[in-house]
C-alpha cells in the first residue's frame, strides 16, 4: 500500500504536470506507467470503496500505448496525454458494459462511444473504468445502485453523495485524477462537495449528451470532476463544444483559462433563500461559506444581498419536471430491443410490464410513477404545466440577479456526508438533499462546487459558485483565485492519494 | 392530492409497470408524502410565465435533414434479448383468427 500512495507519486500531481511529463520524451514517465499506477490503486482500494462497477485495463492500456506511440513518433497526444479517466456508468465506452447501475441494463454493451468520452480519449485520456451511480442517476447517495453502495473515502460508513458518487469517490481517493459525471439536479456538485473535490455542472448545451443514457433531457448535462479547478477545467475544455449528434449543443465561449480575476471589485450575490443556517445540521455549511464571504470582502469584493423567491419552489418544480421526463425517456426499456427481458411473459403487454418491474429498482419505479401521474390526463395542467411555468419564471429571476452581481455564492449542500442507510427509507428526505443544486439545472446555468473546509466532524463541505449562461470559464477562474486567497482546497483522505 | 392503491395501480398500468401488491402498498404512503411537498407548486407566484419553453436555452439550429452513418445490423442486434436472423423475436400477440386476417 505504501508505494501506491508514496509522497510525490506521479498520480498526485496536477493533470497539466502529469500530461506534460508524458508528452516530454526526455521524461521517463509513460502513459502506460500512469495507467498502471491507477489500475494498481483501484485494485487495492475498490473492494473497500466500491467506486468502480467495472475496471477496464485492456481499454486503458491500449489507449495508453497509443499515447506513448504518438509521443515516440513526435506527435502531440493531446492535453490529457496518459491521464487516467474514470467514467460514470451511464456514459457509453465501446467494449465496456454500460449498466446505469440497473438490472435492466446489466448485460448491455454499447457499440459506440459517448461524444464526451470520445473527445476526452482524443485528448489523450485513458479510460480505467466505469463508476458506480444511483440507478439511472436517480438519487443523492449512490445507495440506489443495483450493485451495492459506494463508500465515502473520508469516512467509509458514510455516503459519497450521488448520483455520480463513484466518480467523486474515485477522484477524492486518488484512484483517477479525473472523472466524468452527469448532473440532472446536482449529481456532480453534491458528491463533489461531500468528497471534498471540484465538480462542474456546465451550461445546458455546452457538452454533448450523445451516448449519455437519458434521464431528464431538459436538465441533463455531462461534466468533469477533478481535485482542483485547473484539473476540472482541463477535462471540460477537452469535451466541450457543439456536436451534430446532440441538437441541444451550441457554440459558446471556451472555458479556457483567462486572466485570473481580481477579487477587488467582484460583486458576489448572497441569495436569502439559499441560506441553510437554520436548516437542521446546516449551520456548519453556512458558516464555512460565510468565512469565504468575509475573505472576499476583505479582498475588496462587494456583497449584494438578493432574494429569488422561486428558489423555495425549486424542489417541487424539479420533482415534477425530472420524473415527467424520466417516465418518458425510460419508456424505451421494454424488454424487446435490448436490456432485461422477463422470461415468463405470455403477451407483449406483459412482456413490457414484467420486464420493467423485474429490471427497475424501487427508486426508478417511484420516479416513473411520479412522472406518469404528473403527465396524466386531468393532472398535467396542475402539475407539469404549472412546474414549467415556474421554471420559466425562475430563469427570469436568475437573469435579474446576474444584472446586479457577477456570481452567486452558496453552500453546495446543507450538510456534509450522511451515514449509509440514514435516508434510504425516506425518499422525500433524500430529495431535499438537492435543495441547493436543482435550481441551476432548471435555469440551464452553470455552477461549480469547490472544497470549502471541513465541518465539526471533519467531513468535507462544498461551496457553490453560480454564474449566468456560458460563464463557467469565469467561475473556474474565480474558483482558482478563491483557493489561492483562502488556502481552501482538496485534502487527501487519510490512507489514500496525496496532494494534487 | 389523495393517493390510494387504486390510483397507484392506474398509474402503474399507464407506465407499463407490473407492481407487486407489496410494492403498491409501499408506494401509497411514499407518494402521498412526496405529493404533499410537490403540491407547493400550486402556491408559487409565477406571474404570467409561459410554460411552453421546453429547453433552458433556445434551439437556434437544427441539423440538416441529411442521412448520416447508422449502426449496422450486427451492432443493433448485439444487445437484443432474442432475435432470429434480422428480426427481433417477441411473444406472439395476435390470436390465430386475427393472424389469418
Amino acid at each position: 500500500m505504501d508505494a501506491l500512495f508514496a509522497p510525490n507519486h506521479p498520480l498526485d500531481q496536477s493533470v497539466a504536470v502529469m500530461a506534460a511529463r508524458v508528452r516530454d520524451r526526455s521524461d521517463s514517465l509513460s502513459a502506460q506507467e500512469l495507467v498502471g499506477a491507477a489500475l494498481a490503486r483501484i485494485e487495492a482500494c475498490n473492494a473497500d470503496l466500491h467506486a468502480f462497477l467495472c475496471v477496464t485495463p485492456e481499454i486503458a492500456l491500449e489507449q495508453a500505448r497509443a499515447v506513448d506511440a504518438a509521443v515516440q513518433a513526435g506527435q502531440d497526444p493531446g492535453p490529457l496525454a496518459g491521464v487516467p479517466l474514470a467514467v460514470k456508468d451511464n456514459l457509453a465506452v465501446p467494449g465496456a458494459p454500460l449498466t446505469c447501475a440497473s438490472r435492466i441494463l446489466a448485460n448491455y454493451t454499447p457499440p459506440t462511444a459517448a461524444t464526451s468520452v470520445a473527445r476526452a480519449v482524443a485528448a489523450g485520456a485513458c479510460v480505467v473504468g466505469k463508476t458506480n451511480l444511483d440507478e439511472f442517476a436517480m438519487g443523492s447517495s449512490t445507495e440506489n445502485s443495483a450493485f451495492g453502495a459506494t463508500r465515502n473515502p473520508y469516512d467509509r460508513t458514510r455516503v459519497p453523495g450521488g448520483s455520480s458518487g463513484g466518480s467523486a469517490a474515485a477522484v477524492a481517493a486518488g484512484l483517477a485524477p479525473l472523472a466524468l459525471g452527469s448532473d440532472t439536479g446536482g449529481s456532480i456538485r453534491q458528491p463533489a462537495a461531500l468528497c471534498g473535490i471540484v465538480g462542474v455542472k456546465p451550461t445546458y448545451g455546452r457538452v454533448s449528451r450523445n451516448g449519455l443514457v437519458a434521464f431528464a433531457s431538459s436538465l441533463d448535462q455531462v461534466g468533469p470532476f477533478g481535485r482542483t479547478a485547473a484539473d476540472a477545467r482541463a477535462l471540460l475544455q477537452a469535451i466541450e463544444g457543439p456536436d451534430d449528434a446532440d441538437a441541444t449543443t451550441r457554440a459558446m465561449p471556451s472555458v479556457a483559462a483567462s486572466t485570473p480575476p481580481s477579487l477587488a471589485g467582484l460583486r458576489y450575490g448572497t441569495v436569502r433563500e439559499f441560506d441553510v443556517s437554520q436548516v437542521p445540521g446546516g449551520a456548519d455549511a453556512e458558516a464555512a461559506v460565510d468565512g469565504v464571504r468575509a475573505r472576499l470582502r476583505a479582498a475588496g469584493a462587494t456583497a449584494v444581498d438578493l432574494s429569488l423567491p422561486l428558489v423555495t419552489g425549486s424542489i417541487p418544480v424539479y420533482y415534477i419536471v425530472a420524473p415527467a421526463e424520466a417516465s418518458s425517456n425510460l419508456a424505451r426499456f421494454d424488454g424487446v430491443r435490448y436490456g432485461h427481458r422477463a422470461h415468463d411473459a405470455n403477451s407483449l403487454e406483459s412482456l413490457y410490464a414484467r420486464s420493467r418491474d423485474e429490471g427497475f429498482g424501487t427508486e426508478v419505479k417511484r420516479r416513473i410513477l411520479i412522472g406518469t401521474f404528473a403527465l396524466s390526463s386531468g393532472y398535467a395542467d396542475a402539475y407539469y404545466k404549472r412546474a414549467m411555468a415556474a421554471r420559466t419564471a425562475l430563469r427570469a429571476q436568475f437573469d435579474a440577479a446576474f444584472k446586479r452581481c457577477d456570481v452567486l455564492i452558496s453552500a453546495t449542500t446543507p450538510t456534509s456526508a450522511f451515514a449509509l442507510g440514514e435516508k434510504s427509507d425516506d425518499p422525500l428526505a433524500m430529495y431535499l438533499c438537492d435543495v441547493l443544486t436543482v435550481a441551476a439545472n432548471l435555469a440551464g446555468i452553470p455552477a461549480v462546487s469547490i472544497p470549502c473546509g471541513r465541518d465539526s466532524r471533519g467531513l468535507p463541505l462544498g461551496l457553490q459558485l453560480w454564474g449566468p449562461v456560458g460563464s463557467e470559464g469565469r467561475l473556474l477562474d474565480l474558483a482558482a483565485a478563491l483557493a489561492a486567497e483562502t488556502g481552501l482546497g482538496y485534502e487527501a483522505p487519510t490512507g489514500y492519494g496525496g496532494p494534487a | 392530492m389523495d393517493i390510494d392503491e387504486t390510483l397507484v395501480r392506474h398509474v402503474a398500468r399507464l407506465a407499463r409497470l407490473e407492481l407487486t401488491d407489496g410494492e403498491v402498498a409501499d408506494m401509497v404512503p411514499q407518494l402521498s408524502r412526496i405529493f404533499a411537498h410537490v403540491d407547493q407548486v400550486q402556491d408559487l407566484d409565477v406571474g404570467d410565465a409561459d410554460p411552453a419553453t421546453q429547453a433552458p436555452v433556445g434551439l437556434e439550429t437544427l441539423r440538416g435533414d441529411e442521412p448520416g452513418p447508422v449502426l449496422g445490423l450486427r451492432d443493433v442486434l448485439s444487445n437484443a434479448p432474442d432475435h432470429d436472423g434480422a428480426f427481433l423475436v417477441v411473444p406472439r400477440f395476435f390470436d390465430d383468427a386475427s393472424d389469418e386476417g
